[in-house]
């Protein structure tokens, strides 16, 4: 507890007190909701409940909300309200909705009696604690309070490190060396630039295989890193560019905010027990929030808007067709054909808003990725095509001076990356004989694209040498990629 | 589960592999030398053309200058790097080795700090100092501070070695070890490593030379593949656009002078005090070049710069050369679209000059009987 403490208070010591009387508040609060639980005062643990939800959304609130709150305020009242700038306590989204979930389970009377310090454990356990995966208390503190807990064991090295390896590989190869193709595309959308077809959708891919990778990669190495301790953590992604609806990209997609907003928001604002409209209503307020925890920001709020709109149509669209046609529209590998691109193109239409870093940038991009601007390719591919493009000049294709390495690194990445995402298993899947994590997802054949369920057979991690070999190349490419010479881009053409 | 003995082999092979990769991969790239930052010999066929060094000129340069002691420093920014060659015949013999410092898009300071360098890594006697007018360009209504000359070299100065301008030991070493260290165990290194010797044999593939020229290898295969008209537009379009700012001017608000003007100040009187010759110089612009400056409003700006930077020359009593006001024909049309494999004799696009403009701008500035000027064709 005192490494991931020190860990904490590296980036900015004065928030470890904050972290530190959150935890009190919290732990002290969850006693007080057991008591009332056991004696039976279930008015008093409702407003000890009410209180403590209230002081953590508060806390969270003024740090993440107060300045865009007062800039929309401003905006839209024509104020002119001034706050300095709050910096942002690091990791304070995770751990509060980690200690309201410790606080709703207290109440419930579904959380045990722990000691202070386990607790303290629970919600600061260094791997996590920065980017999740968001952790309960029901997956945590069992495992800490075995005794030998934490002690290191070569088993458990060995699984965590491979575990570690793959997410190291996926963050600094796969999702830094396809950031270099994204971060441009949007840089121009906001400087006000016009993105031509390709443009705009290879920005937009690029940005969609950097996020899967940076985040599950992210995901993996907390996962790694605990594991080395024995520590075995929930998983958060599954392959979630598989799904071939917007329901499973949701139980694939950061699997342990979903159960979140599911278990604490979605259920508690009455889930689908009112029925269909009341279902929908939910759904968009549930994913609105969600939209609004990633980012203080109106793009992420329109993002998650957009996500909650996907849910109802792909609720409506399965209440309906399974209704008129429950034998099916059409064979089913061109129905989950349809239905995966269907899905794909509105997850990467939703990650533009979630990346850009305004409404007017986000529509820029989408302008470009609908042909608004016209389709155009570089001057230098297009002189390089002879015979072709003729043809392509007739279709209405254009040119346009510079950028022909980028289009080519772009789209060769894209192409790279995107078979990685969709046709290899992920790393649960490939480590699945060492219990890679907590709450591993199984899901429905229809719902996921398979291209090539033979090579997620035979891809499976064992402590052999072979893997260790393998696993040390990777672990080498890895740490090789943080590092490279300082390089200024001067372009002269 | 696994025993732990298997285990602790897994392990054990681990960390071997990891071992092994890293140190194989940081042999490679020293082998080849990618950037040119190691000084490993060039080998024909090998490692002998450097296509990836273009975009680390600023990092390898002040290493490249080192190992190769220069008499003489061709200083500047991108156009003397692409328009003066240190294997000219036009160097009289007493003038070798010559040593190219120039840094693309670099701050005229920072071109001078480098030139320094260069020159005191070789007791080097000699200079020709490259001036541009759009490095002297500054924001007029940007507030007017003093140069903070330690916080303008902060991010190099730990690369060079000039006597009396040394940055602290530590930040010195923490720069050299993280070029060097970031140089080797990288796999952008090793990636670039690989590239360099797959594309020896390619045809126009970008270089630098281990003297610090540019031989504009990529402007050749972008006149064959597109023409080069393309070079042309797309450099006036870029020109324009970053002449369109109507802030730009010579000198902060209520200032007679700017931080170029000072560092080249600078750089002659510290010159003057190692007893080195320089010989000053404007760079020669395209007609292009001097049409877009005065539809921006900046010819009587263009027209004072000279005027002041000729001043500054002169009170230093240095040999002062425009080479726009040589009488040259700088106003060759290049070929119209459509036409590849062919371009016109001086520049490469308006704002960089070839080597062959540069051959008869070397015949007038250093004296040597064996310099001829290029016939023209």
């Amino acid at each position: 507890m005192l490494a991931s403490l020190f860990f904490y208070a590296w980036w900015r010591p004065v928030y470890l007190v904050l972290l530190l009387v959150s935890m009190l508040a919290n732990f002290g609060l969850g006693s007080l909701l057991g008591q009332a639980h056991r004696r039976g005062r279930l008015h008093a643990g409702k407003a000890w409940l009410i209180f403590g939800v209230f002081l953590n959304l508060a806390l969270l609130g003024y740090f993440k909300y107060a300045n865009f709150t007062v800039s929309s305020l401003n905006a839209l009242a024509g104020t002119d309200f001034h706050l300095d700038t709050i910096i942002l306590p690091l990791a304070i989204s995770f751990f509060t909705f980690q200690q309201i979930a410790y606080l709703v389970d207290a109440y419930q009377g579904q959380a045990r009696e722990y000691r202070f310090a386990h607790y303290a454990l629970f919600v600061t356990f260094f791997p996590q604690l920065i980017a999740g995966p968001i952790v309960h208390h029901r997956d945590m503190l069992p495992q800490f309070m075995q005794p030998g807990a934490l002690t290191p064991r070569a088993q458990n090295m060995a699984i965590g490190l491979s575990i570690f390896a793959l997410g190291l590989f996926k963050k600094t190869v796969l999702a830094d060396g396809v950031a270099q193709y994204a971060t441009p595309v949007f840089d121009a959308a906001a400087a006000g630039d016009t993105l031509s077809f390709f443009q705009a959708w290879g920005g937009a891919l690029a940005y969609t295989l950097q996020l899967y990778f940076d985040f599950s990669g992210y995901s993996d190495m907390a996962i790694g890193a605990a594991r080395m301790f024995g520590i075995v953590l929930p998983v958060n992604f599954h392959s979630p560019y598989k799904a071939t609806n917007i329901i499973e990209f949701w139980r694939r997609w950061h699997m342990t905010l979903s159960a979140f907003l599911r278990d604490y928001l979605y259920i508690a604002l009455g889930g689908n027990r009112a029925g269909r409209l009341m279902r929908y209503r939910n759904l968009m307020l549930t994913m609105l929030l969600g939209g609004l925890w990633h980012g203080a920001g109106w793009t992420f709020v329109a993002w998650g808007t957009l996500h909650g709109l996907y849910l109802c149509i792909n609720h409506a669209w399965r209440h309906t067709t399974t209704r008129l046609f429950p034998q099916g529209l059409l064979p089913v590998p061109l129905a989950k054909a349809l239905s995966w691109l269907v899905t794909f193109v509105a997850i990467v239409v939703g990650w533009v808003f979630f990346r850009a870093g305004s409404f007017d940038a986000a529509l820029s991009v989408l302008q470009g990725m609908a042909g608004l601007n016209g389709i155009a390719l570089p001057n230098a591919i297009a002189a390089r095509l002879d015979a072709v493009w003729p043809v392509l000049a007739r279709l209405g294709f254009g040119t346009y001076l510079g950028g022909g390495s980028q289009f080519v690194f772009t789209w060769l990445w894209i192409a790279a990356l995107l078979p990685v995402a969709l046709v290899l298993p992920n790393t649960q899947q490939i480590m699945r004989h060492a219990q890679p994590g907590l709450h591993l997802h199984s899901g429905r054949t229809e719902d996921e694209l398979q291209p090539a369920p033979r090579l997620a057979d035979k891809l499976a991690w064992r402590n052999t040498t072979g893997w260790a070999i393998g696993i040390g190349l990777l672990a080498a490419i890895s740490v090789l990629a943080m590092t490279r010479i300082s390089e200024f881009l001067y372009f002269q053409f | 589960m696994d025993s732990p003995n298997a285990s602790r082999r897994f392990l054990r092979w681990l960390a071997l592999s990891f071992a092994l990769v890293c140190a194989a991969a940081a042999g490679f790239n020293y082998v080849v030398d990618p950037y040119g930052l190691f000084g490993t010999p060039r080998i024909q066929g090998f490692n002998a053309i450097k296509p990836t060094a273009a975009e680390r000129v600023r990092v390898t340069k002040p290493y490249m200058a080192s190992a190769a002691r220069p008499a003489t420093v061709i200083a500047g920014n991108s156009r003397p790097e692409l328009g003066l060659d240190p294997q000219s015949p036009c160097w009289p013999e007493d003038h070798k080795p010559v040593f190219n410092t120039g840094i693309p898009g670099a701050s005229f300071y920072m071109q001078t700090q480098y030139a320094k360098h260069a020159l005191m890594a070789g007791s080097g006697k000699r200079v020709l100092l490259a001036v541009d007018f759009l490095d002297f360009l500054t924001n007029t209504a940007a507030p007017a501070t003093p140069p903070d000359w330690p916080a303008l070299a902060r991010s190099y100065a730990g690369r060079l070695h000039i006597p009396g301008e040394d940055a602290p030991a530590w930040q010195r070493i923490h720069l050299q070890a993280q070029d060097q260290l970031g140089a080797l165990f990288s796999l952008t290194t090793l990636a670039d490593a690989l590239g360099t010797v797959a594309r020896q044999r390619a045809p126009f593939t970008a270089d630098r030379r281990a003297d610090g020229f540019n031989p504009g290898r990529d402007y050749q295969a972008i006149i064959r593949s597109e023409g080069q008209h393309v070079l042309f537009a797309q450099k006036n379009a870029e020109l324009r656009e970053r002449l369109a700012n109507p802030k730009l001017g010579l000198f902060p608000a209520g200032q007679h002078s700017n931080e170029s003007f000072e560092a080249l100040k600078g750089f002659l009187g510290w010159a003057k005090q190692h007893g080195i010759a320089v010989t000053v110089f404007i760079n020669p612009y395209h007609a292009d070049y001097h049409r877009i400056i005065a539809e921006s409003d900046l010819g009587e700006t263009y027209a004072q710069w000279t005027k002041m930077v000729a001043g500054i020359a002169t009170a230093a009593e240095v040999p002062f050369w425009d080479f726009n006001a040589q009488g040259f024909e700088l106003g060759e049309t290049p070929p119209g679209p459509g036409v590849r494999g062919e371009h016109i004799r001086w520049f490469w696009e308006p704002a960089h000059y070839t080597a062959e403009l540069g051959e008869v701008m070397l015949g007038k500035m250093v004296i040597k009987a064996a310099c001829t000027i290029p016939p023209t064709e």
